[in-house]
């Protein structure tokens, strides 16, 4: 069992990130997904200011209807 | 291994406890011994509950008996349910089980000696050749009740092998103070004069009042011969207050009630130090219950803190080894260094020497 | 069981609060206690316990580096001294756990979510209480004690005179929407019969079924034709089934409580991933962290098509299948105490979805025609029509509706949404239903242009709730969700609104509420499921706060209170002046393209007279 299975649906990454202009930073958010093994990832919010972002990037695990890992466990 | 009980004890969490009752348990399946097993704590868990870091593992083979906590047996078909206890612990009622085919032990214990001995009774009237206490921390007192103690230390107590070295100089000291069996009440402290004795409401000397108290009665007992029973646990500072008290009153016989109760405070060293301080007065110094400690056992490997988290270091095995072996005469086991048959035929050497098999 | 002896030992540099309380429940019980002052070392704990001589010693301690070594002391010290077979040891603070307390030689551990009572039993050498039972929990009735009583006499003259023409006007007319309804039980009721004689679906049900198709259009009909599911969707498989069924087994948990010291406000969630499967996860998370009651969002596009497919089937984006068997799954999978509510308010399935609903177990539906005509793109006079029949059906199931009013979120200003609104709880009390009302706390565009929420978001919000309460004897249940247009993608500025909307709405004593998750801004994907935990969280948090105190609006609450009243009543005449409720709709009278309303076209022309 590994325990990303037992993720229900998404891994939200919260943080800050350097970055010169809102567009980098968006930029930066979507490769930092990419980076940490996020190959479904959406930025949910982002509000840049003074050279930083404050970011909530979620990686998605299991969209709703995918096959879920956890089947078969969800009762409980 | 007559229904022999040999505790596991440490001077701290990550002292190799485990590490040390793993291999205990191994020679004795292969010696084909039934063994009971216990603790006086919790242990078991993949994962340290504090450090985060992974532990050893506890197996135990078919045939033998453990006790502990029945929700570490619920659910459980490898374990055989054969008798409840009334002894309780902070996870729920102790029961015995045996094993029935190999299986990963999670021990949850009686914290107390009271208990301990239910539960030893319980072990060896079911069968068991041998019983292994499994200790919890630096807890040592409840270990009064086995009849053989190795003590596992280690850079987890501190990462310094020298500091080690002289603790485990200083609790072997302790532990081979000569026994001197009495009569008479154990649980207060009991001043004997020559002429007159005196019992205090003190079932310790953990308080520098009481130290003052007990040298003042004992100066008035008048003279030689004047005995001193101190039960229970024992600080340091209020044993040199005492020793402060006693100057002038001649050489005063000091008896104490167990090794592991000098080390229930934690500070082998300490007390140690003060027991030095009453010895060069002239005074004599001696415990009402022996200990037979069987050997110390010795872990490189500690958790060393970085910011939130815990990782695993090492001192250098060979060294820790060398340095703690020069410094007592007990025998000195590093398990993962040196395996578990030496360690075993320690044990049994050292029983040997020491009248019990 | 005795008087006990207590010392309470705070083995911490400074914090001894948590012993503090455990003390009070104490001493309240009688015992005799002696709590010693923090920062003792072991040593000098030992001391104490050996001259008070208790029968217990609770031992109170944040862990930190070092502190379970310092604890495991105390307990050695104990032991060596003789006392641990006579003293009971109980150890508490943030991150003691049981498996802890056996380690370090404790009897009991309390850790974080312990209350003084469970200590106080330990004290007394109960038994700690068992687990809390499974959440049998009584379902609360929101519409209990109202008396849909209109309070102002020209109100009422005007509610009633209009109540009655719609429904009549309505009774006389069908649609393919009512003859679906219809069909639809005909055919649950044939199926459950066959099921009960000989396990064969008898030939009637083929016969209504088909009569069924035929009133559907194309992209359903080719579903029972079996050319395939509708776009975008998909039957679940075998193992989701499987999971869906076993969600439904009964369990035990303790749920976290939402609510403080009111009964009111019940608090909703919605809920509609597109999976069923997924949904009665989050369901599960939901009622977890303590939502009162959950509300089923269907896909928008399922209202644009006549007809509505069977069985268990997912959806590729957000709101999940209306099916019979997609809502027995989720229905059955909610705690026995959890409400539930599916919507029937507009597009073309309405008075089917109120036959599914009851069918299903749903405790609420939703109706409101003039709002899915206006706002949410039906046909007026279909939707009349439907709508009608779906208050006819509620009633008959004994389902309470909501009467919601989103239509404001379109522009309409709240008042003439009150009076639609007003208007359909009249006609659902007319057919004997018991409608609530649902006026929305948000940001509307009318509120915006007119600038009531330049200062803050509490007068306006509330000057509705008592506009309504001075007109009309009804429960009031805002949503849906409260704070609507407010929200971000913040998590933290999602939740907080969400939840002083609800510490409004607590101050109000109004009967419930719906709250969004903290995705409820964000549009990218479906909501994540520890964001309903956030604002469940947080609305917890407004409650605790606010407790019984109260939101004390400035004095433009009631002065806005009157205008919404003024413009009620307004309207309600201006509706009485036209030929009928359709006509009123058709006309703007209810919202207008001034507004930002146009009267919906789906299924225009479909009214047929009976």
């Amino acid at each position: 069992m590994r325990a990303i299975d037992r993720v229900l649906d998404a891994i939200d990454l919260e943080t800050v990130l350097l970055a010169e202009d809102e567009r980098s930073a968006r930029r930066l958010a979507s490769q930092l997904a990419r980076e940490l093994g996020f190959a479904d990832a959406d930025i949910v919010a982002l509000e840049w200011r003074a050279n930083m972002a404050r970011v909530r990037i979620r990686g998605y695990v299991h969209r709703p209807g995918h096959h879920y890992a956890w089947l078969g466990q969800a009762a409980r | 291994m007559n229904g022999g009980c040999l505790g596991v004890a440490g001077t701290a969490k990550n002292t190799g406890k485990t590490t040390t009752l793993a291999a205990i348990l191994r020679e004795a399946a292969a010696a084909r011994a039934v063994v009971g097993v216990t603790s006086i704590g919790y242990d078991g868990e993949d994962l340290d509950h504090i450090t985060g870091l992974p532990k050893p593992r506890l197996l135990v083979t078919a045939g033998t008996l453990v006790a502990t906590a029945e929700p570490a047996l619920a659910g459980r078909p490898e374990f055989e349910l054969l008798e409840r206890t009334p002894v309780r612990t902070a996870l729920g009622r102790v029961s015995v089980a045996r094993v029935a085919r190999p299986a990963r032990a999670i021990l949850a214990g009686p914290a107390g000696a009271a208990g301990l001995g239910t539960v030893l009774d319980l072990l060896r009237r079911n069968g068991a050749d041998l019983v292994l206490v499994d200790g919890a921390f630096g807890r040592l007192a409840p270990m009064t009740a086995v009849d053989g103690l190795l003590i596992a230390t280690g850079a987890a107590r501190r990462p310094e092998a020298a500091f080690l070295a002289r603790e485990a100089a200083a609790i072997t000291r302790l532990c081979s103070l000569p026994e001197m069996p009495g009569k008479g009440r154990k649980h207060l402290v009991r001043v004997r004069g020559p002429a007159s004795s005196l019992t205090l409401p003190y079932p310790a000397l953990l308080d520098l009042g009481w130290a003052e108290e007990v040298a003042r009665r004992a100066r008035a007992a008048g003279g030689f011969p004047t005995e001193i029973y101190l039960p229970g646990p024992v600080g340091a500072a209020p044993l040199e207050r005492l020793g402060q008290g006693l100057s002038g009153v001649g050489s005063v016989m000091l008896v104490f009630s167990h090794p592991l109760h000098l080390l229930a405070g934690g500070d082998a060293l300490a007390v140690s130090f003060a027991l030095d301080g009453l010895e060069s007065a002239g005074h004599r110094l001696a415990v009402r219950q022996g200990l037979r400690l069987l050997g110390l056992t010795v872990n490189p490997y500690y958790p060393a803190r970085e910011g939130g988290t815990y990782r695993a270091a090492q001192l250098d095995a060979a060294e820790l080894l060398a340095s703690v072996r020069a410094a007592v005469d007990v025998p000195v086991t590093d398990v993962v260094l040196e395996g578990s048959r030496v360690l075993w035929d320690r044990i049994w050497g050292r029983a040997g020497e020491a009248g019990y098999s | 069981m005795g008087r006990r002896k207590v010392l309470l030992a705070p083995l911490d540099p400074v914090h001894d609060v948590g012993l503090k309380l455990v003390q009070r429940a104490l001493d309240a019980a009688g015992h005799s206690t002696l709590r010693l002052p923090p920062d003792l070392s072991a040593e000098e704990i030992v001391s104490r316990a050996i001259e008070y001589e208790p029968d217990t010693v609770l031992v109170g301690r944040t862990l930190g580096y070092n502190v379970p070594e310092v604890l495991a002391r105390l307990v050695d010290l104990m032991e060596a001294a003789g006392m641990r077979s006579r003293v009971r040891l109980g150890v508490g603070g943030m991150a003691i756990r049981p498996e802890l307390a056996a380690e370090l030689g404790y009897d009991r551990g309390f850790g974080p979510g312990a209350s003084s009572e469970e200590a106080l039993a330990f004290v007394e050498g109960r038994e700690p209480q068992p687990p809390a039972a499974p959440q049998a929990l009584e379902k609360p009735d929101l519409t209990a004690g109202y008396g849909y009583l209109a309070k102002d006499r020209e109100v009422a003259a005007s509610l009633e005179a209009i109540a009655a023409a719609a429904v009549a006007w309505g009774k006389a007319r069908t649609s393919p929407g009512v003859e679906r309804a219809r069909l639809r039980r005909r055919i649950l009721e044939a199926e459950a019969g066959a099921e009960r004689s000989d396990g064969r679906i008898s030939e009637p049900v083929d016969e209504l079924r088909a009569a069924y198709v035929r009133a559907c259009d194309p992209p359903i009909r080719a579903f029972y034709e079996g050319t395939g599911p509708p776009g975008k969707t998909r039957p679940l498989s075998a193992d989701e089934i499987a999971a869906l069924a076993a969600a439904a087994d009964p369990v035990s948990f303790e749920r976290r409580q939402v609510r403080h010291v009111r009964a009111r406000p019940r608090v909703f969630v919605q809920y509609g991933t597109g999976c069923p499967v997924m949904d009665s996860v989050h369901n599960r998370v939901a009622e977890a962290w303590g939502a009162d009651g959950l509300v089923h969002f269907d896909p928008s596009w399922a209202a644009r098509t006549e007809g509505l497919i069977e069985g268990h089937h997912s959806h590729e984006e957000d709101g999940t299948l209306l099916t019979l068997a997609n809502l027995r799954s989720i229905g059955r999978a909610r705690l026995s105490g959890t409400l539930w509510q599916v919507r029937a308010h507009r597009g073309l399935n309405t008075p089917e979805t109120v036959v599914l609903a009851a069918a299903a177990g749903a405790d609420l539906t939703k109706v409101n025609p003039v709002y899915g005509s206006l706002g949410a793109g039906t046909d007026p006079e279909r939707l009349v029509v439907d709508g009608g029949e779906c208050l006819s059906l509620a009633a008959a199931a004994g389902l309470p509706l909501d009467v919601v009013t989103n239509e404001e979120l379109c522009g309409v200003p709240a008042g003439k949404a009150f009076a639609g609104m007003l208007i359909i709880a009249a006609m659902a009390v007319h057919q004997g239903g018991r409608p609530i009302l649902q006026p929305l706390f948000c940001l509307s565009p009318d509120v915006m242009v007119t600038g009531r929420m330049e200062d803050n978001f509490v007068d306006y919000n509330m000057a509705k709730v008592i506009a309504l309460r001075q007109l009309y004897d009804a429960p009031i249940w805002p949503g849906a969700p409260i704070g609507f247009l407010t929200h971000t993608e913040d998590r933290v500025q999602s939740a907080t609104s969400t939840a002083l909307h609800a510490a409004i709405a607590a101050s109000l004593e109004v009967d419930a509420i719906t709250i969004a998750s903290a995705d409820e801004a964000y549009s990218g994907g479906s909501i994540a499921a520890a964001s309903r935990v956030d604002t469940l969280l947080a609305t917890a948090e407004a409650f605790r706060f606010f407790g019984s105190a109260r939101v004390a609006p400035t004095p433009r609450a009631e002065e806005w209170a009157g205008e919404l009243v003024a413009q009620i009543k307004d309207t309600l005449r201006q509706v009485l002046e036209r030929p009928s409720l359709v006509d009123a709709l058709y006309a703007g009278v209810l919202g207008s393209p001034a507004d930002g309303v146009y009267p919906g076209r789906a299924g225009r022309g479909t009214v047929r007279l009976r």
